[in-house]
């Protein structure tokens, strides 16, 4: 982790340790997080070290990389891409990829005249094992309650204008079940292999807001 | 821990779009603390999931133009202002209770505790 | 969690069904916007343990989940014309539509 990046994100008076310089206030989410740990972990309820790993994974090891990589490999593999449709939860299995959350995932297609688009009104679910955890935006009150009262319009004001004969489905992610967007494969990608591929899959291509990159317009 | 995914091939850092995962380390803390209750089998993420959900929803009925276009940032001007990850605590909070695992008055008095310290302590 | 339930799934896909408004109360997975308006079943999921149950102390109550797909239209009169909003929702959230 950048130290200097990690400071330019801190609006909160803060250090690198979580330490509040500013107001050492019993209600503030820094002294409650931490006395809920420390006291969780003087009853042996919680492990630092695992903590500590956890939170490590998730900054650096599970993220959309995963995600691009089904994608790209769906888009070379007709009958992956099938199975992909159909039973992804089989799919995830095979190819080892867990996540922290027990989660149910689908996959949707975008496809001419089709275009998908998922959001979690009740809170923030996401497909965490494919894309980590969700960024701001997607758990913001805004972006909850608009993505299913006027989804075109919230996809235009992302840079995504789709056309009217195009359907938006949108997928409200209300019970176990965790949705990815299948993105088209861009045009003039021919030949190209999955790790290629793989840099043109976005993570807001997967959860419905953008498309994937095309190569020219790179 | 191994970080292959798929085929197999070392897997990125995933802020290739400039965001980090978390903005400040309480936050990471938060996230980690659950995700390691949950772990252990002291509640479900399911369980989590409904005290996250009422805490979120009780955020948004004391702000109501909060949903609407834009609204997020005269929120933010607010007191109050909207802080997923402070839901996400009092979410946590209410589990840690709710299944039996710390009382509210505990909780209270360790965060006390901590705030009389004087800054930079080590634990 | 997923659990696997002897009773058959009570909605069968196309079928028309509506989340009554009066069920809100204590419902935590059943967003607002989608009761009182009628909808269509798309998909049935695996029956999942009912999470309001779970977190009321209530047993497990599993249910069988379904997709159901609104018309934009139907939820909001002046929604944006083409669009389906698609809510998972627990068996017990819903009625036939009349």
């Amino acid at each position: 982790m950048d130290h200097a990046h990690d400071h330019h994100h801190n609006h909160h008076g803060h250090d690198h340790h979580g330490r509040d310089h500013d107001h050492r206030d019993a209600s503030s989410p820094q002294i409650r997080v931490e006395a809920l740990e420390d006291l969780l972990v003087d009853k042996g309820l919680a492990d630092r070290a695992r903590i500590d790993a956890t939170i490590g994974r998730y900054e650096h090891d599970i993220g959309p990389m995963i995600g691009a990589q089904l994608v790209a490999r769906a888009w070379t593999d007709p009958a992956l891409r099938q199975r992909l449709l159909t039973d992804a939860d089989a799919v995830a299995a095979e190819l080892d990829v867990r996540g922290a959350e027990i989660e149910h995932i689908e996959v949707k297609a975008n496809e001419p005249g089709v275009h998908n688009v998922v959001v979690c009104t009740l809170c923030s679910c996401y497909p965490w094992a494919l894309l980590g955890l969700p960024p701001n935006w997607y758990k913001s009150p805004e972006y909850r309650a608009r993505a299913v009262r006027e989804p075109r319009a919230v996809l235009a004001e992302m840079g995504l204008e789709l056309d009217t004969d195009t359907e938006v489905r949108v997928w409200d992610s209300s019970s176990e079940t965790r949705f990815l967007v299948l993105p088209e494969r861009p045009a003039g990608t021919d030949g190209w292999s999955v790790e290629q591929l793989a840099d043109l899959v976005g993570r807001d291509s997967m959860i419905g807001v953008a498309l994937a990159t095309s190569p020219q317009a790179d | 821990m191994s970080i292959d995914v798929l085929d197999g091939t070392p897997a990125g850092p995933p802020r290739s779009n400039g965001e980090l995962v978390f903005e400040a380390p309480w936050q990471a803390r938060a996230f980690g603390l659950a995700a390691d209750l949950v772990a252990e089998g002291h509640f479900t993420w399911n369980g989590f999931r409904s005290h996250l959900i009422e805490a979120i929803a009780s955020w948004e009925s004391a702000h109501p133009q909060a949903d609407q276009r834009g609204g997020q940032d005269s929120a933010t001007a607010a007191p109050d202002p909207w802080d997923y990850y402070s839901c996400w605590l009092t979410a946590l909070e209410h589990a840690v209770v709710s299944a039996g695992l710390a009382s509210t008055e505990s909780l209270t008095q360790r965060a006390i505790d901590f705030a009389a310290l004087p800054t930079g302590h080590d634990h | 969690m997923r659990r696997d339930l002897s009773e058959p799934p009570r909605f069968a896909v196309g079928d028309r069904v509506v989340a009554p408004p009066s069920l809100q109360a204590g419902h935590t997975r059943l967003p607002a916007y989608v009761a009182g308006t009628p909808g269509t079943v798309v998909k049935v999921h695996p029956a999942e343990v009912l999470p309001d149950s779970t977190a009321h102390d209530l047993g497990e109550r599993a249910q069988h989940v379904y997709c159901v797909g609104y018309e934009a239209q139907s939820l909001w009169p002046d929604a944006e014309p083409n669009a389906t909003i698609h809510v998972d929702l627990y068996e017990c959230y819903l009625q036939p539509a009349p």
